[in-house]
């Protein structure tokens, strides 16, 4: 029995120095403000908590950092940045070895060429010989008018 | 581009003096690779289709092709400009392969690189029509008469492209806007 009491003794002694943080402080009247506050009117209320917040700023090393203005978006920007766009110098040396490796285009054959250069003449010829079918019909019925126009007079006189 | 008459070079170059020609790319290299940089979006395809683009153009310098009535830059814009369109065409149907790396971009800055990806991320949405439009008029500063005569159009299609590409543009922004980024 006596050793409980002394141990009891001792616990009190332990836990003789507790105490909350002020932080706690803090909260409990936090809330006891929030009962009260509560208890008002809201017009009451708002005006209380507008007056509480009345105060609040940012600190020294507060820094207002602006989103960036999307120039990823702006085509303008992004043109203006790719402006400097350009290639090496050996970039030249390069092509003229391969200019200087580039075969011409082969050529027509003579046969090719002869049927290319003449496809206007072949359409001219057509041309000319559908207009001379033409005019020798149209002459030969001409001269088969004439005939029969001489032969007929001549029926009559008989 | 400026200082030298680039149709009297490529006059010699019809002559067939073939060193001529070097004149040609060291006056039109960086503008035209920052083109084919921009129409195709990564480096390494600017690369090899501007060498490819060169060649066709000497080819088509000798063979008397280039007939001196449009601006001899106007033309070279023309060539690396189709040039450009049909590798993107091909990539299309070629599906994603991964791209050797480029060989002469020493000189590029990391901001560049990053700038150039962005680019084409944001353009990639576009066809290869109204991409050129969008890289010539906005990115090369070409007016709109240039950019019709480098895509072989008129004027009034390039506009139209320039407006359907803005629109686009803009309704990109606005969903990524509205999707929290």
């Amino acid at each position: 029995m006596a050793d409980s009491d002394n141990l009891d003794e001792r616990l009190f002694v332990k836990t003789a120095d507790l105490e909350p943080t002020d932080a706690f402080v803090d909260a409990v009247m936090a809330r006891v403000h929030a009962s009260e506050s509560a208890a008002l009117d809201p017009e009451a209320r708002l005006a209380r908590l507008f007056e509480a917040t009345a105060d609040l700023a940012p600190s020294a090393s507060f820094e207002v950092s602006l989103p960036d203005a999307s120039p990823a978006d702006d085509i303008e920007t992004l043109f203006a940045k790719t402006e400097s766009l350009a290639p090496a110098g050996s970039f030249t040396d390069a092509i003229m070895g391969r200019v200087s490796k580039a075969k011409p285009l082969a050529k027509p054959s003579f046969l090719e060429g002869l049927g290319r250069s003449s496809r206007t003449a072949f359409i001219a010829a057509a041309a000319v010989a559908a207009a001379s079918v033409g005019f020798s019909l149209y002459s030969e019925s001409s001269y088969d008018a004439g005939v029969i126009a001489s032969v007929d007079p001549m029926d009559a006189g008989d | 581009m400026n200082g030298v008459d680039l149709r009297l070079v490529a006059a010699r170059v019809k002559d067939g003096d073939q060193a001529a020609f070097r004149q040609i790319v060291d006056h039109t290299r960086a503008p035209l690779y920052r083109l084919a940089a921009r129409m195709l979006g990564n480096l390494s395809d600017a690369e090899d289709v501007l060498q490819d683009a060169y060649v066709s153009a000497f080819r088509s310098l000798r063979e008397g092709r280039y007939d001196g009535r449009s601006k001899f830059e106007t033309w070279l814009y023309r060539v690396v400009t189709n040039a450009c369109i049909d590798a993107m065409r091909k990539r299309k149907v070629r599906q994603a392969e991964l791209p050797e790396p480029p060989q002469y971009d020493g000189l590029i800055s990391q901001e560049a690189r990053v700038a150039l990806g962005e680019l084409d991320e944001m353009l990639k949405t576009l066809s290869e029509q109204d991409r050129a439009a969008v890289v010539l008029c906005l990115g090369e500063g070409l007016t709109v008469k240039e950019a019709a005569e480098t895509l072989g159009v008129t004027e009034g299609a390039v506009e139209q492209r320039l407006v359907r590409s803005r629109a686009a543009l803009r309704a990109r922004r606005a969903a990524g806007e509205a999707n929290g980024g």
